[in-house]
Formats: C-alpha cells, structure tokens, sequence
C-alpha cells in the first residue's frame, strides 16, 4: 500500500480609485496563512529617513488569485496579506501619487514571505516604478523545518513516479521507506496528508489516501519538524498538496509521459540460493496522457478547474526455473572439476550431493526454462474544482476527485492463476469558505471533507475462487510442476527425478529441484478482502489580530472527524493452509469465534448452532508458565463473505481544539505560542458493542481505547538580524501526539480470533501425488491436532491496560537560515526528537492475552485501584479473574520501554529559481537509534500499526536497541534546473537530481515458532554494521517551444539513474531460515526458531541451538541461511521517461 | 562531527522531559566482572505431603527466580540419581569454542569433532562447509576450521588431507552451517565427592540465546543463556556434588565462572570458585515387585528389584542379594539378571514354598556404577500363597 512558477503579470494599471478606496484590514504582523495559502507582510519605509510609513496601500495581484487582495500599512507601517494561493505576485505601493510595483513575490503553502519595501517620498508623481529586486525567501515567522515544492521543481526535476509521493523525498531528513516517505526519523505511516486542506491520510495504516497526478498539483508544501499548533495528529511530517485552480484566464495543458521497458536497462537478479524458481520483474512500460483545464463560468466571480489523466503500466515477471546438479567434484586447483555424472567407481563424480560453487557457496544450477508472467494496472486520475468569490473577503471552494484503479497480478512462485486482481477507488469532495470580517482582522475559515477508499480483491482464477490458499513448503518443483500442470515441459523434464537409466541427469541426486528457501503456492485466493474506509471531516478557525505590546495574531481553531471502517475476516475456503511437505506436517489456519471457555456460564446456556467447534489452546497460565490446554467452544469462520464473524466495523472519532499566539514582540522578534489539545475515541466493532464479552463475562460499552489529555504545547522563538527578512536565528519546542490508525479497530476491537492446528500428514487422509504427500486440505474436516498442535491467538481477547496514555514524542529545534546572496539562502539546523511514550500491544501470558499498554509503563496508581477491587469482590472466580489481571498488567513492566532517538545537523542551501537557475541542496548527519522504528516493523515487515509484534512477546524483546532501520548517517542531496532561452527557437531545461546517501543497519535474525520468521533479534541490532553507501543521478532534458499565442509545447526526457548502479539497496538480514534445508537424501528441512542471543557477536551464533515447532529447545545447532547477507534487494536499474507537454 | 551531534543530544535533553535515552532492557545480560551461574534448574525426589510416596520434580536448585515461587526454588538435598537433566543458567555469555566442539567432514584426530578457533565467526565455519565432495577453496586461513590433527594426515572420502590442512565441516544439508556440535569434555561437569560425573556429551550443550525473561512456552527450563547437561549413567549417588569448569571455559573478558551465594550474581564471586552451589544427591533405593509385605504371593514368582540408578553389575551376587527363608521353607537355588543396569531380577530354580515367609536382602555390597554403596541394606518381605 503503499504512494510552480506562475509568471507574474502586472495589472497595478488595472486597479483603479475604486479599489484603493476600499476600506481595507489595518494590518499587523504576524503569520496568518492556512494549509492552502500563504500570505505577504512587511514594512514599509521612508528611503531615506527610515520613517515608518503609515497608510500606504498595498495589493496583492496575481492570475492565481481571484481577485486583488488589499491592505493598509499601520502607524508603524507595517501590512500584511493572507489567505493568497500559492504563486507568484505583483506588489503594489500606492502612497500619495508614488506607485511603485514589486513582481516575482514567490508566496508558498503556509509560509509568510516577507516583502520589505522603502519609499522615494521625493519621487517624482505619477510615475510607476518597478522595482526588480525580489523579496526575501525566509519565512521570519516560522520555525518550521521543510520544504515547498512548486510547479517548476515538479516539471523540470527528474524524480520517479508521477504523484506528489514521489516529490516528497527532497525535503532534508526524509528518506524512502517500503510505504512512503518518512520524515526526521519517523516512519511514513506517521504523516498526515491534507489535499486542499482535507486530511486525506489513508485511514487503515496512514498511508497516502489521495495519490494526486503531479500535472493537477499547483504547489506541495512538506513540513518536517517545527509546525505550530494548527498541526496534529503527526508524529512524522505533515504534507499539504493544493491542487490547480482556475483563474481569469482559460489555461491548460494536455500532457502525457511514456516510460517503455526498451528505456530501462536490465535489473541484476538477486538469485536465491537453494529454490528452483528465480524471478526478475522488468518495467515494460508505464504511460499516462490526460489534459488539465481552468478558466472562469463568471468573470472575477467563479472559476472551474477539470482535469483527467489515465494511467497504465504492466511489470513483466521473467520466472527462470533451474536445477542443481551432481557431477563435479573440488579439483586440486581450487576449482570445480568438469561434469560428468558417472559414480565415483565408474570414474565420474556423481555423490548424491548437489554441487556447489566453492567461490560463492551457491549451488551450481542448470537453468530449464524462462517464463515471462506480466501484471498489469491501471488508473484514472480525475478531478474537479469550482472557486467562488463573493467579494473580495469571501470566498469558497469546492473540489471532488477520485481515483478508480484496478491491478491483475499473475502467481510466480506456482501456477499463474494462484494470482489475484483487485480493484480500488478513491473519492475526496471537500468544500471551504474563508471570510474576512472585521476590517480584516478577524478571519474565519471553515473547511470539510469526506474521504473514501475502497478496495476489493479476488483470485484470478473464479474456479479456485471457494478453496484455500494451500502454501507447500520443503519439497521438490518436480513433484509440484507435472502435478498441478503449471511448468512447462522443460521444467517438468529437467526436474524428473529418477533412477540410473531414466532421463534424469542426475540420477544420484534425490530432489533435482528442491524448493528449500521458496514455497510453491496453490489454490485459492486467501486473504479475501473487500474493505471501504471513510473520514468525515470538518474544521473551523478563527484569527484574530491585535494590537498589545506588540503585533498578535491569534488564531483558534476545532475539527473533528468521523472515521469509519468495513472490512473483511476470512480466507477463501474458510482456512489458509501451510503444508510442510518434507517435514510430514500441515498447519490449518483460521479465524474463529469463540463462544466461551467449555464450563463457563456462556457455554453452558448456548443455543447457538452455530458453535459446534472446539477450539484448544496451550494453558500458559499466570506469567506464562507452561501448563496444560484450555478448550473453548467456538465457530470456524466461514470462507464466505458476508456469513457471521466474516464482516468487521470499525469506527474512530477524533476531535482536536487549539490556540496559538504569534506575538511580534519587535518588527524582527516573534514569539509563537501554542497549545493543541486532541481526543481520540476508538470504538469496538459494532457487533461487539454493548455486549458481554464472553471471555471476561464483562460489559463491552461503545468505546474500546479512549486516548484524551493529549495536549500539545509548542513555542518557538525567533529574530531576524536583518531587520528586513533576510535572516532568521531560531528555537522552538513542542510535543506531537500520535493518531493511532484504523487497524487497530479491525484488529484488536473486532474479535480477532486466530485459530491454528499443526497435523501430522497421516492424519490428512492419503498421499496426492501431486504434492507427493498429503494434500493440506484433507486436514480441513479434522477437529483436532494431535499431540497438543492447537493454538488460538488471541483467545483471551485483549484487554486495555488502565491508564494508558497516548503515543507522543518532544522535538527541540535550533538553527539559522541568512539570505547569503539574492535569491540563495543557506540553513543549518538542529533537530532533536525523542519519542517519549508508545502504545503498542504486549502479551504477558504468551500470546494468550493481547494487552494494549504503553510498554514498560503500568501506573501504581492504576495498581492500587485494581487491588483494592480485588479486596472488595468476594465472587471468588471474579477475584481469581482480576488477580490474573492484576498479574498480567504488573507484566508490562518488565517490558523494554519503547525509544526513538532522533538527532540531526541540517545544512541546507537553496537557490530560487531567478536568472534561470535554481539550486536546492542538503546535507543531513544524523542518528536515529533506540528499540522502536515506528508505526512499520521494517525487521519482519508487519505493518500492524500499534499492535505489531514487536512488543508482543518477552523473549523477542532482546537485542532490539540500536540504529534503527531509517538510520542513515549521512544523506546529501541536490536538485537543480538551469534554462536555456533560445528567444523564438524555444528553451531548453537540464535538471539534475542527485542523492548520496548511508547504507542501512543490518541484522542478524531468526523466526519464533509462533510468530513467524524473522522475529528474533539473534545479535543487537545493526551489530553486522550497514548495506552499501549509495548514490544515483537523475537528469532532466526538456525542450519547449511557443506553437501560438499563449501556446507552447514541451518534449522531454527524464533519465534516472543515469550511470545505472543498482546498489545494494536490502540485504537478506535472515540468519536462520524457518525451515532448514534438506538433508540430501530427503526432502525434509526441519523447523528451526531461535531466542535472541542477548549482548551477543557474530560468533556467539555458531552455538546458538534450535527451538522447534512446538517452542521446545532442542540441542540441534541451528542452521544458516545460504542467503544471508546476499543482496536481495537492489535500487533500480537506468530507466527514462519520455514526456510531451502542450500547454495553453 | 559524532561529538558536535552528542552535544547537541545533551541540549536537546535539557529541553526534553526524559533527558537522553539510557538503553537498559530486561532482557539484558550482565557482562560485567565474571561470569556467574545464576540458577541451576535439576529434578528432585520429593515426598508426597500426607503420604509416603515420593514424585520427581524439577526445581530450582540454586539462584531462584521473581516468578518462582518457594517450593520451587530451595537446595536439594535428594536430587534423582538418574535421568536428571541440568541446566545451569550463566548471566552472561560464555565462549562457545571452549565448550563445545563441531562436526568435521572426517576424523581430524582421534574421532570426526574438532574445536573451532577463537575469533571465527559463522562465515569461517561457512567458508569450510562441506556436504562430500566439494571442500570450498575458501576454507583456510587463521580461522579455519577442521584441520586434521593426525601425523599421517586424514582421510576424507577418497581424498588424504595432510596435517594442518582442513577437512570441512560436515554440512550434509549445505546450508553453511555445521550440522552438529557436542560438549568437550571435560568442558563442565559435576564432581561429587572424588567422583567427576561423565557427561553425555552429544546430548548435551551450550546454549547461548535466552536471558532471565520467561518465554511463551519452556516456562523456567528456557531461560539463558545455559548449559544443558545431561549425565551419561546419572549420578553416584549418597554423595555431594558440586559444578566444575573445565580450566579454559571462560566469557568473553578470559574470566572462569563461578557460583555466587545463594545465585545472587549481585554478590559476586571469585573467578573459578565454584563451591558456592553444591547439592546431594539421593541414596541409592530400589522398588520392588512384589512389594514389600505382600501375602499370597504365586510360588513362581520372580522377584523385580528396580534400582532408582544405574548399578555397577558386578556388584549384583548372589552375596550381595540374598534371599532367605526360615525352615521348613526352602530357598531354591536362584539367579540374577540385571537389566538395563538398573533392574535386578531374581529368578528361582524352582517354586517357593507355599505359605512361606521369605526375605531379600539387598546388601552394602551392592553398588552404583560409580561404586557408590547401599548406604544401608535393602530388606524386603513376602508370604507366597498356599
């Protein structure tokens, strides 16, 4: 789940007595701007004798704004304009008969530019005088950290993709992560989207909600660290995209771009040791053409904006399908021996061993077969835009876009129809009206929204549409090809194992095709989703300005938003079934619904048939001690949609209020105060509300979690030594709270139940000689593992830990930024931020009970309480039931309590774009260390936002502080444009995009027997030091050229990667396989886990010992994975995009 | 650049509420000062309260444990002779190389187990993993492991290896890491009086993963990092015993374990000073069929006697177990076997005598097989039917 230059044009001579005799805001200064405007201000002096002039007007003009926006300077001669879309302006001085114009005034997303202006008083009347110089680029009043991303950077800079995702990562201290882009140390899912003003954050994990195509975007404006208190609900960045707007003017473009796989040089594989089937996806080719359109229904009145842009693109999946081979032997040089695959005694050096490499360790392989497999998607970009203006003070916009798409994903690892399609659509409509009352120094603006998104998704093949999802683990690809028909000839040939005398090669080697490290999958589609998520929102804010020891702007504002959620729980087939084909095992997996424990009063009393299923699970007792089962009366969900237990609501409301204070102490002093307080209400699942829980015989009421007391002080503090914007010296501090998203609704307050039972294949009826052993399914109908092989995950619900407090962190900011020349600015910053508490979900029972606490945190107040209840009950089994708690809930304190540490020096340097040139750079140090990435597990890949596993179990917690995976010490990168004017032959554009960045921490690490791969920590974290130092240029060419009056076209070509290095951009951090390789003369690799080896080195691993599949030790040295530390992830290789652009 | 950060950490802190993060965890070990036997978890004999009959359980013998409760952690003073397993948890890591030894490709001296020298890591034992025929060229070098040890060189498969040279690691399933590794013995083991205790040495090993945490599943006999130990013939029994290290077993500072009192590692102990746990071991006993005192017992009976420890077999005589009878009843001539050398079996050369009152006596003279004695004779008596 993943992800502007307006070329001013004076119109002062338009503007008559009428607007000048408006009666205007008496102005002070301060930032007043929203999450779609900016706005200008300064001071306007004397040239001469530095007087402050009082009554000068000034007004604001430009083609984004519908009409002109005017003020008065006030006895201190100060002014300033808000609520101006993002462009470029004209600013006119009109004082006595002077007028004087001052064009290119760059005003971006929530930023102030300051406008500083002397007047000639001796000036000769009458005369305009156009000043060239242009105003400063530093927002003196604010102390945010980011980045404003206009149109030309997004026209002219060679950055992949083509929404403003991809845009995202030229802000200093933001990196790539597997869902997005993160910002100063956090991970992407703690960002919040706002289009237009609207929070469009996906609501399941916090993802982008609204992937908007660059060509409708007017400007992006990226906030890293600093934001005031109108932001919240982050913990990451904030990102305020506002799309294009019509104007007076028809204006527009038609646009297309068109990246062939022909432009795309081949991607180096990341073979896989030890499986038979290796697969490289190529980009055959990704377009998207569509037209955009502005201009007015009535003149100075109302404005529409349309555009519409379909994308398409298809991924070819080269599958290669090889075998390894038994003929050689180690010569004496060093080096292999040539094949011949007679037995020793007949003078040929066939042992029944597969042939290694000695240089690299892999096997030796002969490759069979190549199968291009290709997935396909499209999408259809739309949006619609009215902007009205009333008067000049009110004004209103309402936008709609949405976003159907669609994918078709063919299976690689088994046959092609074990793939899925899935469809989605993204729907924003969002309406704002701001008006000015007051003579402007009360501002009001009311914004709301309503997000969708839905998704759906289905198997491609309708007749495996009702079966499970059956995973074959450890066995041969020529048992599983001929069987299930999905190789070809080749393949199944190449892979037939026989005898001496049948055609196989290798007639001494047992398994020719071993799929040890690779599963081999087959049947239905699984996970069968079919979700829709929606956010209503409203938001309302009123500034005031006032005049008290200085310049205030106080701004206060309320929102609130609805959440909500529908999603599915089932697999298709009612069951997911992993089937160890090797290991003689196959493990059923399920959700369930429990009825209650057998003997409790909720069983006793049922008549519900539909619980007609045990379900039993190991009795972990108090603390986690082994004992014995517990059984439960419960149902197997159904593998069809829409049966009981399969649909699961969710719901959310958030509300936030704040109030802020930018006090101008002095012209060149501001002090921004302010306080943010948030509430965040999650529900239970519908079905769930107000009912008794079975499990705890309690009272479920309408709220699960309820996070409240979330208030969030900022201050910041600067001062501008130039006196006239050029320069600031800041500070600021502030506390962010988290906005948990909506998973932990579908997860945790829905009932989540998961069953598992581990069979052994005799008890799956007989061997089918297509998987050669039992067919997993054959275990469906079986009530009960033998040998204790059940467990229900989550059987004891989960419970909140009393006084939980919400997920925050505190961030110091400290740094300057000076206007060194015209045009260019350079920063340094420093930024701190510390995460100081985290709610994720612990077990102290073993995954028997999920308690969602702040770990290693558990108030002794909360404690007291609980005590003296349990002194008060004299119901023997409610005591016994609290004094678990009791027990369970002193746990939490053992756990690590969770740390993110970020700490970073900034250099930045940017140069506006002015003399045809524009330069952006940085230069970020920092480290990010602690035991908590954030709201992505990037070790094991869970995106379980709040309730990943990452707290979940006490022996998982080790070895788990260090740098953490969004470490990279060192980061620079460097943007830049530089146009050629070839007067009527046209202009030319080079762009550059160049990155240079640290590799990240590697790992050493193993699975757990209940939770899967990759969730032990066998060394400290990052002790295997880090992947590669990377780097890569990309480069814009662009030639445009006038086709007519106000007509131009452009062809370009943006090349990525340019000197195609495709670093190591991953490497395999799994130490210990799951399941081991086979021996030799079987097909069987046992399951092997590994506790943590706490404080441990490399070394130390030689002699860590095995856990089985049950959990049970055993002295069995565990075994490496032949892929460890091999690169299995690369960036990607040269590619282009061609693009033509016609704009109107 | 590192230090210009750290300062600015320390700013940042006095701002911040928390101050700069102090990473301590729960789960960490205590590497400081040597390395100290925290708890040693072993099988009791117990008497049943309000019965005589006894039950095994495992305990924790020395150290204790927050979430244990007093029964059961204390010393143990009957600890089961036989099939008792030891764990003996460290509170920090040990180096591996010293007690354990890893699976070659082929004999490097006297059997196919070399140690792996210090300072290799898992890829120098990759770099010399083998299946059969291919021995990578990679394997060589200061870490190298598997080096044959034998004058006349090694033989692997159809290859001779000269001394000095590696063989490989067994890596049947080529995964790059060795399919087995056994303790070294004499690495650690017990020492009971003037005994030392031979340990199984591929069923038992060093385990260096886990920490004073109590996982999901294992409950107390998961905590870590530890020793498994398992005796090859149980122990002698009626004795004291204590831990003893083999002299190169030290962590990772070169420091010998120890045992501080009572497994308060906060206490401390002197590197190599083991005496600070020891424990007794159960006398010898034995249960019978038929039990003692039983009435109407078949004239053709034999008589079972198990024994809770594995006998020296010599000792089992017709003079160290006696059967008698009082007159006119006869004892037939009879024999012994001893069973897994644990069960003594009393055959007759022909049937008891009907309504007859006979005794066995295990004397002194029977032994363990460590030579340890009966510390008492062994009587039991029966009464055969009419």
């Amino acid at each position: 789940m993943n992800n502007k230059l307006i070329i001013a044009s004076i119109f002062a001579s338009g503007l008559g007595a009428t607007s000048l005799g408006l009666s205007l805001l008496a102005p002070t200064i301060a930032h007043a701007q929203s999450q779609t405007t900016g706005a200008v201000t300064g001071t306007v002096t004397d040239s001469k004798t530095g007087e402050k002039l009082a009554g000068v007007t000034v007004i604001c003009t430009s083609p984004s704004l519908a009409q002109a926006q005017t003020a008065i300077t006030d006895e201190n001669g100060q002014y300033k304009i808000t609520d101006l879309p993002p462009g470029d302006y004209l600013v006119t001085f009109y004082y006595a008969d002077i007028t004087l114009e001052r064009g290119g005034v760059n005003v971006g997303i929530g930023r102030v530019t300051p406008v500083f202006q002397k007047l000639n008083q001796a000036q000769a009347g009458g005369e305009v005088v156009k000043i060239t110089d242009t105003a400063p680029t530093i927002d003196p009043t604010s102390t945010t950290q980011g980045i404003t991303i206009d149109k030309n950077y997004i026209k002219n800079i060679p950055f992949p993709g083509r929404t403003f995702e991809d845009t995202l990562g030229a802000a200093a201290g933001s990196q790539g992560d597997a869902l997005g882009v993160s910002f100063s140390g956090s991970s992407s899912l703690e960002n919040q989207y706002f289009v237009d003003g609207v929070n469009t954050t996906g609501l399941t994990f916090g993802t982008v909600g609204s992937p908007v195509i660059n060509e409708f975007i007017e400007e992006i404006e990226v906030i890293t660290g600093g934001y005031n208190a109108e932001y919240g609900r982050a913990t990451g960045g904030v990102v305020n995209v506002v799309t294009k707007s019509g104007s007076n003017e028809f204006k527009g473009s038609v646009f297309g771009t068109y990246q062939p796989g022909q432009l795309t040089a081949a991607a180096e594989g990341t073979p896989s040791n030890a499986s038979s089937i290796d697969a490289t996806a190529d980009l055959a080719y990704a377009a998207d053409f569509g037209f955009e359109l502005g201009g007015p229904i009535i003149k100075d009145k109302l404005w529409f904006y349309v555009g519409f842009a379909p994308q398409f693109g298809r991924v070819d999946i080269t599958r290669e399908t090889k075998r390894q081979t038994d003929c050689r032997r180690l010569e004496e040089t060093g080096n292999l021996s040539a094949c011949d695959a007679r037995l020793p005694s007949q003078g040929g050096f066939a042992d029944g061993t597969a042939d290694t490499d000695p240089a690299t360790g892999f096997y030796v392989t002969d490759t069979l077969d190549t199968e291009v497999r290709s997935s396909v998607s499209q999408g259809y970009n739309m949006l619609g835009k009215i902007n009205f203006a009333a008067t000049p003070e009110n004004q209103g916009q309402v936008t709609i876009q949405a976003l159907p798409g669609s994918r078709e994903s063919p299976g690689i690892y088994g046959p092609a129809s074990s793939g899925g399609k899935a469809s989605s659509l993204t729907t924003d409509v969002s309406a704002k009206w701001t008006s000015k009352f007051n003579d402007n120094k009360t501002e009001v603006e009311a914004v709301i929204g309503w997000h969708r998104e839905t998704f759906s998704d289905e198997g491609l093949d309708p007749s495996q549409a009702n079966k499970p999802l059956q995973v074959l683990y450890d066995g041969s690809l020529g048992v599983w090809g001929p069987g299930f028909g999905a190789e070809s000839a080749r393949t199944n040939n190449g892979c037939f194992d026989g005898g001496p005398g049948s055609s196989d090669p290798y007639p001494f080697l047992p398994n020719n095709c071993p799929m040890d490290t690779t599963p081999y999958v087959i049947g239905g589609p699984g996970s069968i989703t079919d979700e829709t998520q929606q956010r209503r929102s409203a938001k309302l804010a009123i500034t005031q300005r006032i005049k008290a020891g200085g310049s205030h702007e106080i701004k206060a504002g309320i929102d609130a938003e609805d959440n909500t959620s529908e999603t599915n729980r089932l697999y298709s087939g009612g069951a997911f079934i992993q089937n160890y084909v090797g290991q003689d095992t196959v493990r059923i997996t399920r959700w369930a619904q429990l009825l209650g424990e057998v003997g409790s009063p909720a069983v006793m009393g049922n008549n519900d048939l539909r619980f007609d299923n045990m379900c039993s699970t190991p009795d972990t007792g108090d603390g986690g001690v082994m004992g014995g089962n517990r059984m439960f009366v419960c149902d197997w969900t159904s593998g069809v949609e829409g049966s009981p237990g399969t649909r699961v609501t969710g719901n959310t409301f958030n509300w936030s209020a704040y109030l802020r204070d930018s006090w101008q102490i002095q012209p060149n002093l501001t002090l921004n105060a302010g306080l943010r307080y948030e509430e965040q209400r999650l529900r239970y699942a519908n079905f769930l509300q107000n009912t008794v829980d079975p499990l705890t015989s309690q009272q479920l009421g309408k709220n699960a979690l309820v996070m409240d007391q979330m208030w969030a002080p900022r201050v910041g503090l600067l001062y501008d030594w130039t006196k006239e914007g050029r320069s600031k010296v800041y500070a600021h501090w502030g506390r962010f709270y988290e906005s948990i998203p909506m998973r932990i609704n579908d997860r945790s307050f829905g009932g989540e139940v998961n069953f598992t039972q581990t069979f052994s294949s005799s008890q799956c009826g007989m061997t089918d000689p297509r998987i050669g052993n039992t067919n997993g399914e054959g275990c469906l109908n079986t009530d009960m593992a033998a040998g204790g092989g059940e467990q229900l995950i989550g059987a004891s619900g989960v419970l909140i830990a009393p006084g939980i407090k919400p997920q925050y962190l505190d961030e110091v900011i400290g740094g300057f930024e000076y206007e060194i020349l015209d045009d260019m600015k350079i920063g340094i910053s420093y930024q701190n931020r510390r995460m100081g508490r985290v709610i994720e979900d612990v077990s102290t029972d073993g995954a028997d009970t999920y308690i969602i606490a702040n770990p290693g945190e558990w108030s002794s107040d909360e404690e007291e309480k609980l005590m003296d209840r349990i002194e008060r009950t004299d119901d023997p089994i409610e005591k016994g039931r609290l004094n678990r708690q009791l027990t369970m809930f002193k746990g939490i304190r053992v756990f690590d309590k969770p740390s993110r540490d970020y700490n970073a020096l900034q250099f930045t340097m940017t140069r506006r774009f002015s003399k045809k040139l524009y330069v952006q750079g940085s230069y970020t140090f920092s480290k990010t260390t602690g035991n908590y990435p954030g709201l992505i597990s990037y070790d094991n890949g869970q995106v379980d936002p709040n309730i990943s596993s990452q707290y979940d179990l006490i022996e998982l917690l080790s070895n788990r502080v260090g740098p953490l995976p969004q470490d990279r010490p060192h980061y620079i990168k460097l943007d830049g444009y530089y146009t050629f004017d070839f007067k009527k032959k046209g202009e030319a554009t080079i762009g550059i995009r160049l990155r240079a960045l640290s590799g990240v921490p590697t790992n050493a690490l193993a699975g757990h027997y209940l939770y899967g791969s990759n969730e032990s920590f066998l060394l400290p974290r990052g002790q295997l030091g880090r992947t590669d130092f990377d780097h890569g240029l990309g480069v814009h060419l662009g030639y445009g050229k006038p086709i007519g009056k106000n007509m131009k076209l452009e062809v370009y070509l943006d090349m990525f990667n340019v000197y195609n290095r495709q670093g190591e951009a991953g490497i395999d951090d799994n130490y210990a396989p799951q399941f081991k390789l086979s021996a030799p003369n079987s097909t069987s690799g046992s399951e092997q886990n590994a506790n943590p080896v706490s404080g441990g080195t490399y070394e130390d691993l030689i002699w860590v010992k095995t856990i089985d599949s049950r959990g049970n030790e055993t002295g069995v040295p565990i075994g490496k994975n032949p892929n460890f530390r091999n690169t299995n992830s690369r960036y990607a290789p040269a590619n282009a995009r061609l693009g033509l652009r016609l704009t109107f | 650049m590192k230090t210009v950060l750290n300062v600015l950490c320390a700013f940042a802190a006095t701002f911040a509420v928390a101050g700069c993060t102090t990473y301590e965890s729960e789960t960490d070990l205590n590497p400081e000062g040597p390395p100290m036997v925290r708890q040693v978890r072993m099988k009791e004999t117990f008497s049943n309260p309000g019965s005589t009959s006894t039950s095994e359980r495992r305990v924790f013998a020395f150290g204790t444990h927050p979430m244990a409760s007093e029964a059961e952690a204390h010393p143990v003073m009957s600890a089961t002779a036989s099939g008792n397993g030891f764990r003996v948890i460290m509170d920090e890591l040990l180096v591996g190389n010293h007690l354990e030894e890893i699976a070659c490709r082929a004999p490097v001296d006297t059997d196919a187990f070399a140690r792996v020298p210090l300072g290799a890591t898992p890829d120098d034992v990759a770099r010399c993993s083998a299946a059969q025929d291919i021995l990578p060229r990679t394997c060589g070098g200061e870490n190298a492991v598997c080096l044959c040890d034998n004058d006349a060189g090694c033989t692997v498969g159809v290859t001779m290896v000269a001394k000095g040279a590696p063989v490989g690691v067994l890596d049947i399933n080529q995964d790059g890491a060795g399919d087995e590794t056994r303790l070294i013995d004499g690495a650690v083991t017990f020492r009971c009086g003037a005994l030392t205790v031979p340990m199984d040495l591929d069923a038992s090993y060093w385990n260096p993963s886990g920490n004073q945490q109590v996982p999901a599943m294992g409950g107390f006999e998961a905590l870590g990092p530890a020793l498994v130990m398992l005796p090859q013939r149980g122990l002698p029994t009626n004795v004291t015993c204590q831990l003893e290290f083999g002299a190169d077993v030290v962590d990772k500072q070169g420091l010998a374990p120890c045992t501080p009192l009572g497994g308060n590692i906060e206490d401390g102990c002197t590197p190599g000073d083991t005496t600070g746990f020891t424990f007794k071991v159960e006398p010898m006993s034995f249960e019978n069929d038929p039990p003692n005192m039983a009435t109407g017992v078949s004239k053709t009976t034999q008589v079972v006697l198990l024994a809770n420890t594995q006998l020296d077999m010599t000792s089992v005589t017709t003079s160290t177990v006696v059967v008698t009878t009082t007159a006119p009843a006869v004892v037939p001539t009879y024999t012994l076997s001893v069973m897994m050398n644990r069960n003594i079996t009393i055959t007759f050369a022909a049937p008891l005598t009907g309504s007859a009152t006979y005794t066995v006596t295990l004397t002194t003279g029977v032994k363990d097989s460590f030579g340890q004695p009966l510390p008492t004779p062994y009587v039991i008596t029966f009464t055969t039917a009419a």
